[in-house]
């Protein structure tokens, strides 16, 4: 007869599955856990991956790009990475147009890490985000946003405002 | 929009003892930068049934696996949940996982009392009819003998002899017995996964459903689905459960802004999208179908709050049900039918003696016998089988599985000494010894003997129903020794002379002391 086995419950002081971004000049950057956290207002369109390992075979397995179709289906894609003849260490690359691969919290980039490996993992993203800068002239009419929002409320605030401040300065 | 180009980049170390198959960029992955671990100590599991349950977040789920501990890695991995290794300490070999999002609790491995197997076997005896006729009709024998002995003088014989046999007929006729046949059918059910869709909405409605792009089969209600309904159903037949589909909501008409729809998968992720005034299509990507809990589609009014957490239907386990027939089919008709006819010979023997002799003398003797056949007639009729069909149904049922673990530890403290003999209140009796089923009780401080005026505790390892012996000493007479047993219950004996008193089914438990008491005065 089977007895059941009850879980023994500790805290790690560090995780024995680890994603984080490497140390850098400026300090740490975001971590893993805020980049996951940006997916849905940042869509990230990467452009060419990059993957790298002390040795070849820990980096060789396939890399398989998951994500789903129009009707939600789950598909998953074998990305075909090229070695990168002209690293000092084992690496591999893979090239591809920013509106192929998009990382948007559902999809996934799905490849094996070995039992005590560790793996560097880069990418190019075009991040598209849902925003505006205030003075972009980019809009149809040729104004920024502030003249937008006078024109649409029928008020002009800011006429005249530099004339203002030289005559009360 | 806006766009901007950046470069991203990670660090990944795999610290486990496991290779791991890890899903970059997706979020809920449960065991990356997780510290909180789970483990389980599996060295003396047993794992050679394939089957157990698992807790996590309060919900049982049932496991099924090959049966080694690579196996129910690959097993525990494909819940869902956190990314289960092993690892071995000292020794001992454990199962653990890393994830601060979900709790888990029991793993049961190879649980007894979750099957149930009725068993209904019945068998329906052939008839057998047997008749055996047997016949045998006596020989009739005709015998004539004519004996005329004429004695000569040197003789001159010549004799011929004729026999003639009858031929033996000797039929056989066998009907060989077929092989019983058997047949088996087995059919196993698999489960399919379950949605429920309860429309909770001020002005929703939805005409139709589509799951992995099949149509939906509606097992009660029907669509369109409006509000204050409820429409239940599965996926269609054709799909794969379980598995990640898509699921579509078609034609969802609102005339009121705000109002939301929210999906609860079987894995308790949720997803929410408020619906736009109009009819539009809506789609939820990655629903998780199983075959354990429902997937629940929750159509919500303007401002209602949505409840987050996961109202999973049941904890029951795949409904699997197997069913073995088995019929056993005796050959329908054994008939064997042996015929023998054994005609005996009919032996007709004349024997011609003739002799020759001298002149003045002929005698002719003729001996003719004739047996008449003897005819043994042996008929074996009709030994009819009636067809034995033997039928035996297995169904399997696994029952719901619940957990249940109570931990009762009791601890007992047995007395240092469980006798006592008490010698203050005799004249001069002195107890030489004292035993419990025949082994000496041993004196925690001195030794014996214990004489008037003292008190000895004593140990023993004795405990149970047994006799108590007293060896005592003394020269007064008008004594008495009583021994009172850990169940209160008292034997009295008087002293006359130096002796050893017996007090029979004293009962020593090590918790209650047992008093041997030596006092003045008879019993």
């Amino acid at each position: 007869m089977s007895v059941p086995i009850t879980p023994i419950t500790t805290t790690l002081i560090a995780p024995v599955i680890s994603v984080s971004m490497p140390l850098q000049v400026t300090g740490i950057g975001a971590s893993y856990s805020q980049f996951l956290q940006s997916l849905g207002t940042y869509n990230y369109g990467a452009e060419y991956f990059y993957i790298a390992a002390s040795t070849l075979p820990e980096i060789g397995q396939p890399v398989f790009y998951n994500h789903f179709d129009a009707n939600g289906n789950s598909i998953s894609v074998f990305m075909p990475f090229a070695v990168d003849p002209y690293q000092s260490r084992p690496a591999l690359f893979y090239e591809t147009e920013s509106d192929q691969i998009i990382l948007t919290g559902l999809s996934s980039l799905q490849f094996t890490v070995y039992a005590g490996k560790t793996v560097y993992f880069k990418f190019f993203a075009t991040i598209a985000y849902i925003g505006n800068e205030l003075d972009d002239r980019n809009l149809p009419q040729g104004d920024n946003l502030f003249e937008e929002l006078e024109k649409a409320e029928g008020i002009s605030f800011f006429d005249d405002y530099c004339n203002y401040l030289i005559d009360n300065e | 929009m806006a766009l901007k180009r950046e470069l991203i980049q990670f660090t990944i170390v795999n610290s486990t003892d496991c290779d791991y198959n890890i899903p970059m960029f997706q979020q809920n992955v449960y065991s990356i930068n997780a510290t909180t671990k789970y483990s389980w100590d599996v060295t003396t599991a047993v794992l050679s049934c394939g089957t157990g349950t698992i807790i996590v977040n309060s919900v049982t789920y049932p496991l099924s696996y090959t049966a080694t501990l690579t196996g129910l890695i690959s097993a525990l991995n494909a819940l869902g949940f956190g990314f289960f290794c092993t690892e071995t300490i000292f020794g001992s070999t454990y199962i653990y996982v890393v994830d601060d999002t979900n709790v888990y609790g029991d793993l049961d491995l190879c649980p007894s009392g979750i099957t149930t197997t009725t068993t209904t076997t019945t068998t329906t005896a052939g008839t057998t009819t047997s008749t055996t006729t047997s016949s045998t009709t006596a020989p009739s024998t005709t015998t004539t003998s004519s004996t005329t002995t004429t004695t000569t003088d040197i003789p001159t014989t010549s004799t011929t002899s004729t026999t003639t046999t009858a031929p033996t007929t000797s039929t056989t006729t066998s009907t060989t017995t077929p092989p019983p046949t058997t047949t088996t059918t087995s059919t196993t059910t698999s489960c399919v996964g379950t949605f429920t869709l309860i429309n909770n909405s001020g002005d929703l409605d939805i005409s139709g459903m589509l799951i992995g792009g099949a149509s939906v089969i509606v097992t009660s209600g029907s669509f369109p689905s409006t509000p204050a309904t409820t429409i239940n159903g599965t996926p269609d037949t054709s799909l794969t459960i379980p598995n990640v589909y898509g699921l579509q909501l078609t034609s969802v008409t609102s005339g009121i802004a705000g109002q939301t729809i929210t999906v609860f998968d079987s894995l308790g992720n949720s997803q929410t999208q408020t619906i736009s005034i109009g009819t539009n299509n809506i789609i939820f990507n990655g629903v998780d179908f199983n075959c354990i809990t429902t997937v629940q589609i929750v159509c919500n009014a303007a401002g209602a709050t949505t409840t987050t957490s996961t109202t999973t239907s049941t904890t029951a386990p795949p409904t699997s049900t197997t069913t073995t027939t088995s019929t056993t089919t005796a050959p329908e008709t054994s008939t064997t039918t042996t015929t023998s006819t054994t005609t005996a010979p009919e032996t007709s023997t004349t024997t011609t003696t003739s002799t020759t002799t001298a002149p003045e003398t002929s005698t002719t003797t003729t001996t003719s016998t004739t047996t008449a056949p003897e005819t043994s007639t042996t008929t074996t009729t009709s030994t009819t089988t009636a067809p034995e069909t033997s039928t035996t149904t297995t169904t399997t049922t696994v029952a719901p599985t619940t957990t249940t673990t109570s931990t009762t530890t009791s601890t007992t403290t047995l007395l240092a000494a469980p006798l006592r003999v008490e010698n203050t209140l005799s004249l001069d009796i002195s107890v030489s010894d004292v035993t419990v089923n025949a082994v000496t009780a041993t004196p925690l401080t001195g030794s014996y003997p214990i004489p008037a005026g003292e008190n000895r505790d004593l140990t023993t390892t004795q405990f149970g129903t047994y006799s108590i012996t007293v060896t005592f000493t003394n020269t007064i007479t008008g004594q008495r020794i009583t021994v009172t047993d850990s169940n209160g219950t008292s034997q009295c004996q008087t002293v006359n002379t130096s002796s050893t008193f017996t007090y029979t089914n004293c009962v020593v438990n090590g918790l209650t002391q047992v008093l041997i008491l030596c006092e003045d005065g008879v019993c």
